[in-house]
């Protein structure tokens, strides 16, 4: 579900998960630590491949942040129009950092 | 092999017999003889831990071959190995030897090394049936409590939904100077809609619908739990009891009491708000649910609410309440994301835009008609009998006061 690359300094992890709902929340939360087990101090969350996020899935992504918080703080990007409209509804625009495109994401960190 | 292999050796030849059990005894066997069928099969019934017979083939009265036939319907529930003992090869009816359910055939006289080699594949077949059959009773035994720890589960299951359904209001209420009107369409599985509107004692209303994420039991007893909380109490002031509370602050409260750990997301969102006693100014706070639906009896529907922060997710969220003004038979109306997250066969979402076509078509119909109407487009945008997700619904209408 994670496609992990490297970019410069930074560890970009795409979501590849068209709706990422209760289904998925569990499982989307282990890969996503997994991947962030080796505390990199620099994420890019890439959502472009999610159409559809729903309550529980917020709940996991929120949690990932959390846990990561003292090591990184997450750059999400890629965000679809029916993610953005949640984003907006849950003010998730307000406490993550989100981006337009990977490259941005990928460069606001790297100047960091 | 764990424990020594109990054979019974059936022949009526006494000196055959003997000569037999010798043997058996030497390759390390215990034995049990038996002079014919009959006694063969007493011998069976007497001692159950005998998994092996050797058995003559031509014996009077029962044959080997009926013995066969008759150690199969012996109500045993392990296996027992038969071999015949056939005088000359070729002779016999193997086929039909085999299907009374004989598993071997030795050739007399007997040769030792033959014997030996043969009752060690004996053994290697019972070992794996007694193992497959352990097995399989564990795995009865398993599925057994599986299916009780299941039920049970589902008892459960039942018994939270009846308790949450327990705490809703009645479905259609006249409340201070406003009609309110409520649905719940209950999701395959149990998850966490609860919503409520009860009179304050200054005749207010303090109202709320909040839905908690996730399905399942821990969805459910959150939301029974903050359906006991969220009490005339949690919205008048602690000081003197009665003046209502602003939202925002009471949303601020649980947000603080409910704040989930970075392992569990237990977390919702809700929307809680006061009607005052005249029904013409509410306040409402949005804490991450879906926009409420602003219907004025005259005019377009329209969205209101800029969002908000769900309850239990970030401790240092804030909150604010927002003003709405009403005219009487002006209409708000609340709902939780089941509704705008309705899937179509083909997977796309009901959306907000064919709400508001909805709202707007049932503005004139009374409260109740527009509910069931919006039930109706749901269920065929759906097209399936139940939904994935808790479809919850407020109405609200102002009505007309007579002022003194």
């Amino acid at each position: 579900m994670i496609k992990s690359q490297t970019i410069g300094p930074v560890l970009v992890l795409a979501v590849e998960a068209p709706r990422l709902d209760a289904a998925l929340a569990v499982r989307f939360r282990e890969e996503m630590l997994q991947h962030l087990a080796e505390e990199p101090g620099r994420v890019v969350f890439d959502f472009s491949g999610v159409t559809f996020l729903d309550s529980s899935g917020l709940g996991a992504l929120v949690s990932v942040v959390k846990r990561v918080n003292h090591h990184c703080k997450p750059v999400l990007c890629g965000l679809q129009p029916a993610v953005r409209t949640m984003f907006a509804l849950t003010r998730m625009d307000k406490v993550l950092q989100v981006r337009g495109t990977v490259d941005e994401a990928v460069a606001s960190l790297a100047a960091e | 092999m764990l424990r020594k292999l109990r054979v019974l050796c059936v022949d009526d030849s006494p000196c055959m017999r003997d000569m037999l059990a010798t043997s058996l005894v030497r390759l390390g066997y215990e034995v049990v003889a038996a002079g014919d069928g009959a006694e063969a099969l007493a011998a069976l019934r007497a001692d159950p831990s005998i998994s092996l017979v050797i058995s003559d083939w031509m014996m009077p009265g029962i044959t080997g071959v009926e013995l066969c036939k008759r150690i199969r319907d012996l109500p045993r529930p392990n296996h027992i190995h038969v071999m015949l003992l056939t005088a000359r090869q070729g002779q016999e009816n193997f086929l039909e030897a085999m299907a009374a359910g004989a598993d071997d055939f030795l050739n007399k006289p007997v040769d030792m090394p033959t014997l030996a080699a043969r009752l060690r594949v004996a053994e290697r077949i019972l070992t794996l049936q007694q193992r497959m059959q352990r097995n399989n009773t564990l795995l009865a035994q398993a599925n057994q409590k599986l299916r009780t720890a299941y039920r049970r589960l589902q008892e459960d299951m039942e018994a939270a939904a009846r308790a949450q359904r327990s705490l809703l209001p009645k479905p259609s209420m006249t409340l201070g100077a406003a009609h309110f009107l409520s649905s719940l369409t209950p999701s395959i599985e149990i998850s966490g809609d609860v919503y409520n509107y009860q009179e304050l004692p200054d005749g207010s209303v303090g109202f709320y619908v909040l839905d908690v994420a996730g399905h399942g039991a821990r969805a459910a007893l959150l939301s029974v739990m903050l359906c006991r909380l969220l009490t005339v109490e949690a919205f008048v002031s602690k000081e003197d009891g009665i003046t209502p509370r602003p939202p925002h602050a009471i949303v601020a409260d649980l947000n603080r009491q409910f704040q989930c750990d970075d392992n569990v997301t237990d977390y919702f969102t809700m929307i809680c708000g006061v009607l005052d006693r005249d029904g013409r100014t509410m306040r409402i706070c949005q804490a991450g649910h879906p926009h409420p639906v602003v219907l004025p009896a005259r005019g377009k529907p329209r969205v209101v609410g800029t969002g908000g922060f769900p309850v239990g997710l970030f401790e240092e969220a804030d909150y604010a309440s927002i003003e709405i003004s009403l005219a009487p038979g002006d209409r708000v109306f609340f709902y939780s994301d089941g509704v705008t997250e309705c899937a179509s066969p083909d997977g796309s979402l009901y959306g907000v835009e064919r709400l508001l076509q909805v709202l707007e078509l049932t503005r004139s119909a009374p409260l109740d008609r527009m509910v069931a109407t919006l039930q109706a487009e749901l269920r065929g945008w759906h097209q399936r009998d139940s939904f994935d997700d808790d479809i919850s619904v407020v109405a609200c209408e102002s009505i007309a006061t007579e002022v003194c």
